[in-house]
């Protein structure tokens, strides 16, 4: 979902690299008609790409299955990696000038200089 | 047969000299023999007075298909585009050496081409951004109406009533609209108001919010066929931010031309301008409708209508194509609102308020300040008077921000399961949370109020609302409560609106509330204004955003201290005779004064500070916030207990993250949770009440006065800034001494 683009001649800015250093699991209460409603709104490949930044790609398939609305174990996973693993320390990544965006206590912080914009 | 043949010579002989120009001026295009869409016509072009006009009432008089006419400046020819080749052919053959144009006496001599040069300046049938046409504004019955309204026989009782001029007859009503100077004179009042009969058309411009406050000033132009207006801009000073055209008997084209000069934001954002030449649009004005001018096209566009007998005007019917409409006998009503005052626009260029303030005489030393430097003092106004004021307020200003305005509320939890829903702002995040069935996530770019969100367990990152950090098109709602009115430029604000309809999927919805400028809604005072009393009573007040939606009985959650200073003039930044505040700890952080702020922004200089919970004077100001340090509250919160029960059931969010006012919590993250939950319980089970009323005005002599920077909406600007954008508006309203809209992306 987020993007490097308010960078000047920044063109896709998408996906960030995520470069994780402090991960934390927290604990939500799983919702599957509410997963399920979300998956068609996530552009897979990126997801894929973070889960592996973060070293949680686990069993992810590549591609997305069809009929994953009723693929509970699937959904929990995704559950998981969407909700319930939470960055805490680390960067976000610029795909095209390596613009490093820190996070620190779960906080990614996207502001730009005046010069970038 | 003879004569035939003579004229099939000449013509050959005709159309080889026009090739051989054509060749030597455009070697790139090819004549050819056999039939193409694209017709060369060799002998008429603007240097032979032919025009887009002619050149239409001549090709569709024969014809049909007729979908672009190309001509170029400084030359005898020009070229017609037709849908097919077929249509191309049959002009071609019945025109070709045959049919002249109009006021020309020798015919058209053709030749066919493969193609069409760019044209420098084509016509373009583009509204200029604020424009509005409201096609059937009046019924045909009050269009007679209006057409036998005014006794063109009658001569005027004086001159500034009614002339004739050179090329139109005219009557004003109310004020003179002087054509010299493109003004009035606000002195002068004309004994003929706006006749009576035309106050419900009067309502309904104003209950259509066409102009937010009715029209005081009317003039009627009488156009015959062939009559026109040269382009001007009614002067800035002069009138309020809408102009108002409506068109009787007759439609006519209107030419519209970008002339606030060098590139600014506001055109640079809808990616209209060429090298060169800056934009010209036509808008046809059909009969029986109300063309709205505001914004841009009021302010840096000027407007006109050229001088012909006929109108070429795209086809509405058809996909493409041009079609050449008659002029008739047009009556136009211009309603207009005089101004008081001068006019706020930061187009420099042609604002004659700009002009005055910079004391400037002389037009051409008049210079539009370079937009990166506008740019930079306001991100620099900005900086100093929001993003650092809100880092050093942050948990005092948590602790007023609790309880969600209800409509705000409605609006995020009407949103559909599986929605994902931006906040652009999101400060403390008081609206996250509370549709369970809903993605939500927020920004802002207070670090501090960032951390608050955080711990409350919201999803949420620090950004600029100008440059929001998100693809395209990937949520499906957006609110954004109470924060453009921190930018100072309307660019700036159109920009973080821009910002939020991108994020937005196609008909994804979005919400804004703005600060509005006025605080009373008839005989009705907002709550921000009916807390003054008792407010200055105890020396406390309340910040407007808290106070305005809760009932008079709970008002002492918040610690913002009136501020007594400057009654006398709101333009003075000295801080005198303040009761409340005159202990040594005063501080004012826009108080950086002399020569640095000046060199902030030249408008710093002259904000006035405003006085909380009085009627706004003007639109941009200071507003102060007087800080409370948390541990204070945390003192008075002797039910800890109960607190952090409420607490937790207050904050939590999405899942079961929360984790504030756990056993774990520091110490200011409870006093924030404690006091915060307090408020929530309307007073009732609060049992500090007193106690901290007390602590208010005891220990404000070291509190810290912050200064907010805020420009405040009139009705109708918020509107009019969306109109900018691609978004139609679903409902705009007024809520407690806010404006607000709700837009759906178009496209």
């Amino acid at each position: 979902m987020l993007t490097s683009k308010g960078i000047k001649n920044v063109k896709e800015g998408f996906p960030l690299k995520i470069q994780a250093d402090e991960v934390k699991n927290v604990d939500i209460d799983f919702d599957q008609d509410f997963i399920s409603k979300m998956v068609p709104k996530l552009d897979w490949n990126a997801l894929i790409f973070a889960a592996q930044c973060v070293g949680h790609k686990e069993d992810l398939p590549d591609t997305l299955p069809e009929g994953y609305e009723n693929d509970e174990d699937l959904l929990r996973k995704l559950h998981h990696i969407l909700l319930e693993v939470e960055v805490i320390n680390g960067c976000l990544e610029c795909p095209e000038t390596q613009r490093k965006f820190p996070i620190s206590n779960g906080i990614p912080n996207m502001l730009l200089n005046e010069d970038e914009v | 047969m003879d004569g035939c043949r003579r004229d099939l010579n000449k013509a050959k002989k005709k159309i080889t000299r026009c090739i051989g120009i054509l060749q030597r001026d455009l070697p790139g295009i090819q004549v050819s023999d056999l039939p193409t869409k694209h017709i060369f016509i060799g002998n008429a072009g603007l240097t032979t007075n032919a025009d887009e006009s002619s050149l239409v009432e001549l090709i569709t008089s024969v014809g049909s298909g007729l979908e672009a006419l190309t001509l170029l400046p400084g030359k005898q020819y020009s070229f017609a585009s037709f849908t097919s080749i077929e249509q191309a052919q049959s002009i071609y053959l019945i025109a070709h050496g045959h049919l002249g144009v109009r006021g020309s006496v020798s015919p058209v001599y053709m030749a066919y081409v493969d193609r069409v040069p760019v044209d420098p300046s084509p016509i373009k049938f583009k509204y200029p951004p604020g424009l509005m046409v409201v096609e059937e504004f009046i019924s045909p019955e009050e269009e007679t109406m209006l057409m036998n309204l005014i006794d063109w026989g009658d001569s005027p009782l004086s001159t500034a009533e009614g002339s004739v001029l050179k090329h139109r007859q005219v009557r004003h009503f109310g004020y003179e609209f002087q054509y010299s100077s493109n003004s009035v004179d606000k002195e002068h009042q004309l004994n003929q108001d706006i006749p009576p009969a035309l106050s419900h058309i009067v309502k309904r411009i104003t209950d259509r919010g066409c102009m937010p406050l009715p029209p005081n000033q009317l003039t009627v132009n009488k156009y015959l066929p062939g009559q026109g207006i040269p382009p001007h801009v009614d002067t800035h000073s002069s009138f309020t931010s809408e102009i108002l055209s409506l068109s009787v008997g007759g439609g006519v084209n209107m030419d519209f031309r970008y002339v606030a000069g060098p590139i600014t934001p506001s055109t640079t954002c809808s990616g209209e301008v060429s090298k060169d030449k800056p934009p010209h649009y036509v808008v046809y004005l059909p009969p029986r409708s109300l063309c709205v001018m505001a914004g841009p096209a009021r302010y840096e566009w000027s407007h006109g209508i050229c001088p012909r007998m006929t109108d070429v005007v795209a086809n509405k019917s058809g996909t493409v194509g041009l079609q050449l409409l008659p002029r008739k006998e047009r009556i136009s009503f211009t309603f207009r609102r005089i101004r008081s005052g001068e006019c706020p626009c930061q187009v420099a260029l042609i604002c004659d308020s700009h002009a005055k303030k910079q004391d400037v005489s002389s037009e051409n030393a008049r210079n539009a300040p370079g937009s990166t430097v506008v740019e930079k003092n306001a991100a620099r106004l900005e900086k100093d008077h929001v993003l650092q004021v809100y880092d050093q307020i942050a948990s005092h200003f948590s602790v007023t921000r609790h309880k969600p305005w209800p409509h705000v509320l409605e609006f995020v939890c009407s949103l559909p399961s599986g929605s994902t829903l931006l906040d652009v702002g999101c400060g403390n995040g008081k609206y996250m949370g509370h549709n369970k069935q809903v993605f939500q996530i927020g920004c802002d770019t207070s670090t501090e109020l960032m951390k608050i969100c955080n711990t409350r367990g919201f999803e949420v990152l620090t950004c600029n609302c100008l440059h929001l950090p998100y693809r395209d098109a990937v949520f499906d709602a957006a609110v954004c409560i109470a924060v453009i009115h921190h930018l100072s430029t309307e660019s700036r604000r159109v920009a973080a609106l821009g910002e939020m309809v991108r994020v937005l999927r196609r008909g994804g919805r979005g919400l804004v509330y703005v600060w509005a400028m006025e605080q009373r809604r008839g005989d009705k005072k907002s709550t921000y204004l009916k807390q003054n009393n008792k407010a200055s009573k105890h020396g406390i007040n309340h910040h407007w955003q808290e106070s305005c939606l809760k009932d008079t009985t709970s008002k002492d959650t918040s610690e913002e201290i009136k501020e007594g200073l400057n009654s006398g003039t709101n333009h003075s930044r000295e801080v005198t005779g303040k009761p409340e505040c005159d202990g040594a700890n005063e501080r004012l952080i826009c108080g950086k004064e002399g020569s640095e702020k000046d060199e902030v922004w030249d408008k710093t200089a002259s904000l006035p500070i405003h006085i909380n919970r009085t009627e706004f004077v003007q639109q941009d100001m200071l507003v102060p916030w007087k800080l409370k340090p948390p541990k204070k509250a945390e003192v008075k919160c002797e039910r800890r207990g109960k607190c952090e029960k409420e607490c937790a059931k207050y904050h939590c969010c999405r899942g079961n993250r929360y984790q504030g006012c756990s056993a774990s919590v520091d110490q200011t993250k409870r006093s924030i949770c404690c006091s915060a939950s307090h408020d929530a319980t309307n007073n009732k089970n609060c049992h500090v009440k007193s106690s901290r009323k007390k602590a208010a005005s005891n220990d404000s002599g070291n509190d810290q006065v912050f200064h907010r920077y805020y420009h405040v909406f009139k009705q109708g600007e918020l509107e009019q800034l969306c109109s900018q954008l691609n978004v139609s508006i679903v409902n705009s309203y007024y809520d407690e001494g806010n404006w607000c809209v709700i837009f759906e992306k178009v496209t």
